[in-house]
């Protein structure tokens, strides 16, 4: 459940520039201007690695895709990186790619799951890892000292555009990556009869030749990259309706909603129960674990299902801030298994350090067939949690003195839960937790809770509330 | 380097050295500009064959996006292909980027209206305005259309042969060499070639790889042709700049006749073809000019310098050709561009309708030599002064002619001599010609010692 409480609702801001990159409204607030600034500034700080760098891009289906994508080509190209430009192309295939051809770095252009007329642009390193803490600040640095280092005639670099090979080639060879790491014939004899819904966004050429390639019966809707996203490109149960009534329609095994850039997915049953995204991460964790037990990294906000999961089969979780980038950052330092969160993002380290679909989607597979059962029965072997999600909209300037307020309540009188303060505060007991944290797109606060039960869920939802909202 | 010399944004366009003053923050800006200019709607985009091009073509089409057009990408093409496809595409302007003959370290933007023209003063005035304000004019929704626009140079072409009597031109069998200075002509000068009958012996015929000459078609820069045109027994040669606006003529003999010879040649067979009218051309062209049209029975009006300046003129008194003496042949049954292929065909359906050749063509025209100073620019208030001072000179002298719409130019039965302040570099140029070097040399020091220069 979601609610908003608060005095007025304030609007988004319409931009951030952050060490996870920019987004905003495109063409407005994201401008090719600053598109470029940025693109410059990145393609700059890569040449302090010496060498000719060469760059990957990518970008989801959004409308003002063309525009920026051309802003950043032609600031990179103008600082001296040579440019290969996927296109339309999964923003993991791209991550693959890059850490397998030898690329200084990657920039994806997508916003994934926010709304349609917004964008973002994503930096990744040479390793095909979203920049960290650090590489992100030295980034902004590089943004904020606005001198990129401009090459003269002889020194620009080179554009590989529009090449249909290039992107055919990354998707290749990404998929037999991925395919490496299931039982590819054991899923192709099967033949499973498979829904999904691509929301019109850069999956539906690799889900639909991954599919293939598993020997699927594929039933796709919204698989026009053309087309305006049908709705919210983030799968949650609120979207995927449409999915549902495939799945119900066609008497599919399994329905996959995929988001608009590749890196989340959602899941509906074969009964047609549309689940939230943390069953994403669990169901992964069913399909890894029990062969290659370990950690797990997931965020603070994310359910405990896969800790039911990891528990049963001999691993742990560990939970690091939210994001990717924190996320590969906690599976490079654990040597974690499996990396995830509940937003139906899913990292498999054996592939790469980047939330995969499309490798999702075929460990899902892979487990249908390996543990001969449906989904529906998977579901019902995990138990419920009472869970609520809330964001309490605050005038600005007051996020910051209600965190620290509550920060300093529960470091000085909460005794019967544990304190984690890694970001905003999150607290946790035997039987669930709640995590409080600064909205990064609009002045507000968000609040996270899971339990057990409803009444343990309701009383410490209640004080935390009424805490942030005094 | 001073930052007048890396950079001018001027009603002519925007143009700077690449890694210097000109970014491609700075590209995307002018081009989302002129798209709020052109109201949405499609632009066509080409380029010559530097190597910035394709940095600064994505930094234009980021700009044409963001401002609501839709990006009709005709890639690597002569100038005035994209001016002859504009209109007939129905788009709403184009953009060509391409310092021209400058080298190659060089870029710029040249804008088109909906109409094929250059952008009027007034025009670019406005664009200037816009582009001046503190944010860019954006749509509400970027557009997302970039769409090749690949019979571009076909297209041209149709309409450059349509102007000529090809069959006559074809039975003369001519051998051609072509010096396309590896730029934009090297896409389309086969075609036109083939189309013609005529066998091309080409020179830097490769679209790319950088200027294997300097790129200005000068006489002083084309001695490879000239070589070529004799060793190859050419019937003549031509040269182009690196966007194939400006056209020189090399005669059968190897000798180098500039673009002055290749505008009178172009100007004599139109006339005659039309029996007689008006010629504009600029105030800096040659009175090879003028002594064709003494032939053929036009006359000659003169302009200020700048191409859309001879257009507009040419407009104004319904000439029926025209063009600027550095070699750019106007066609206006064609269009009101600066156009190579029309002048090398004009001058090809001339050669072939009188069976003549080049030395032949030039019967009766008058051989003239240019002298050239190129001077650092004072401040423009001098400027003013030294013309106030050389037109008082002249003025009163009864053998004399004095123009000063451009600068000033001084008529005088020995020659002429014009100086002015350039209007894309940092420089006050004065020309002259006589028929002997050292007259128009003298010319020069005359007005200099008038000047205080």
């Amino acid at each position: 459940m979601v609610s908003a409480f608060g005095p007025a609702a304030a609007a988004p801001r319409p931009l951030r520039i952050s060490i996870a990159g920019i987004r905003g409204a495109a063409g407005t607030a994201l401008t090719a201007e600053l598109a470029m600034r940025l693109a410059a500034a990145f393609g700059t700080a890569l040449h302090d690695d010496g060498g000719r760098p060469a760059v990957l891009l990518s970008r989801d289906t959004r409308p003002s895709g063309p525009m920026l994508a051309a802003a950043v080509r032609s600031a990179l190209l103008a600082v001296g990186c040579d440019v290969v430009d996927l296109g339309v192309c999964p923003t993991p295939v791209m991550q693959w790619a890059v850490s397998h051809r030898g690329c200084a770095g990657g920039l994806a252009i997508t916003a994934g799951h926010g709304p349609e007329h917004w964008n973002a642009l994503k930096f990744v390193g040479p390793d095909g890892v979203f920049l960290d803490g650090q590489q992100g600040a030295e980034l902004l640095d590089h943004f904020h000292h606005n001198r990129p280092r401009w090459a003269p005639t002889g020194e620009l670099g080179t554009l590989t555009a529009d090449s249909p090979e290039a992107t055919q080639d990354a998707l290749a060879a990404h998929q037999t990556a991925v395919l490496a790491l299931i039982d590819r014939d054991a899923v192709a004899a099967r033949g499973l009869r498979v829904a999904v819904d691509l929301a019109n966004g850069a999956c539906c050429a690799a889900a639909a030749a991954l599919l293939e390639a598993l020997g699927c019966h594929a039933i796709a809707v919204n698989d026009e990259p053309e087309l305006p996203f049908p709705h919210a490109p983030e799968p949650t149960p609120q979207t995927m309706g449409q999915l549902r009534a495939l799945v119900r329609a066609g008497g599919a095994d399994l329905g996959l909603a995929f988001d608009a850039d590749g890196d989340r997915l959602g899941i509906v049953t074969d009964q047609a129960v549309a689940l939230t995204a943390a069953y994403t991460l669990a169901l992964a964790g069913r399909a890894v674990l029990p062969r290659e037990p370990g950690v797990v990294i997931t965020n603070l906000s994310t359910s405990r299902l896969i800790d039911h999961v990891a528990e049963r089969h001999g691993s742990r979780v560990e939970r690091v801030r939210v994001g990717q980038s924190y996320i590969a950052e906690g599976v490079h330092i654990h040597q974690g298994v499996l990396g995830g969160e509940g937003s139906g993002g899913v990292m498999f380290p054996r592939l790469a350090l980047a939330h995969d679909s499309l490798c999702t989607a075929a460990h899902l597979l892979d487990l249908l067939v390996r543990e001969r059962c449906r989904a529906s029965d998977l579901v019902a072997d995990l138990p419920r949690y009472a869970w609520r999600e809330l964001t309490v909209n605050l005038p600005a300037g007051e996020v910051v003195h209600r965190l620290t307020d509550l920060r300093a309540w529960a470091e000085d009188e909460v005794s019967d839960a544990s304190v984690d303060l890694t970001e905003g505060l999150r607290l946790a007991w035997p039987d669930g937790w709640v995590h409080v944290r600064s909205s990064i797109t609009e002045p507000a606060i968000r609040i996270v809770a899971e339990a057990d039960h409803d009444e343990a869920l309701e009383a410490r939802l209640e004080e935390v509330v009424r805490r942030v909202r005094e | 380097m001073h930052p007048l010399q890396s950079l001018k944004i001027s009603i002519s366009g925007v143009r700077g050295i690449v890694g210097e003053a000109l970014t491609p923050l700075l590209l995307a800006r002018f081009a989302q500009a002129f798209g709020g200019w052109c109201g949405g709607g499609g632009v066509v985009l080409g380029r010559d064959t530097r190597r910035s091009g394709e940095m600064a073509c994505q930094a234009v089409v980021a700009g044409l996006l963001a401002a609501g057009c839709r990006v009709l990408d005709a890639g690597i093409v002569p100038t005035p292909t994209v001016q002859y496809n504009v209109p007939r595409r129905g788009a709403a302007g184009g953009v060509i980027v391409t310092a021209s003959h400058n080298p190659e370290e060089w870029n710029a933007l040249k804008l088109v209206g909906p109409d094929g023209l250059f952008l009027s003063p007034l025009q670019a005035e406005e664009l200037l305005d816009i582009y001046h304000q503190e944010d860019p004019p954006a749509a509400e929704q970027p557009a997302r259309h970039v769409a090749p626009l690949p019979d571009a140079v076909a297209r041209h072409l149709q309409g450059v042969l349509a102007r000529v009597d090809v069959a006559a031109v074809r039975r003369r069998g001519f051998r051609v060499a072509v010096d396309a200075v590896n730029g934009a002509g090297s896409v389309m000068n086969p075609l036109l070639c083939e189309a013609l009958g005529c066998e091309l012996v080409p020179l830097h015929m490769h679209a790319g790889g950088g200027f294997p000459r300097e790129p200005e078609p000068l006489p002083e820069h084309l001695g490879e042709l000239c070589d070529l045109v004799r060793s190859s027994g050419a019937d003549l040669g031509f040269a182009q700049d690196p966007d194939a606006d400006r056209l020189a003529l090399v005669d059968e003999g190897g000798v180098c006749l500039g673009g002055e010879y290749a505008l009178a040649v172009a100007c004599r067979h139109v006339l005659e073809r039309c029996g007689g009218g008006r010629v504009v051309v600029n105030l800096s062209t040659s009175r090879a000019v003028d002594d064709a049209a003494g032939l053929a029975g036009g006359t000659v009006r003169r302009s200020k310098i700048g191409e859309i300046n001879v257009v507009l003129d040419m407009r104004r008194q319904g000439a029926v050709i025209g063009g600027e003496g550095n070699g750019g042949v106007i066609d206006p049954a064609l269009h009101y561009a600066r156009d190579s292929f029309a002048g090398m065909a004009l001058i090809l359906e001339h050669l072939a309708l009188h069976g003549r050749t080049v030395t032949e063509a030039l019967a009766g025209i008058g051989r003239y030599v240019m002298a050239r100073a190129k001077l650092p620019r004072p401040p423009l208030r001098e400027v003013g002064r030294m013309v106030a001072a050389v037109r008082q000179a002249y003025a009163g002298r009864g053998d004399a002619t004095v123009d000063t719409r451009d600068g000033v130019r001084v008529d005088l039965p020995a020659g002429w001599v014009h100086l002015r302040a350039s209007n894309t570099e940092p420089i006050l140029r004065i020309v002259a010609e006589a028929a002997e070097l050292a007259t128009a040399e003298r010319l020069i020091a005359e007005v200099r010692a008038t000047a205080g220069v």
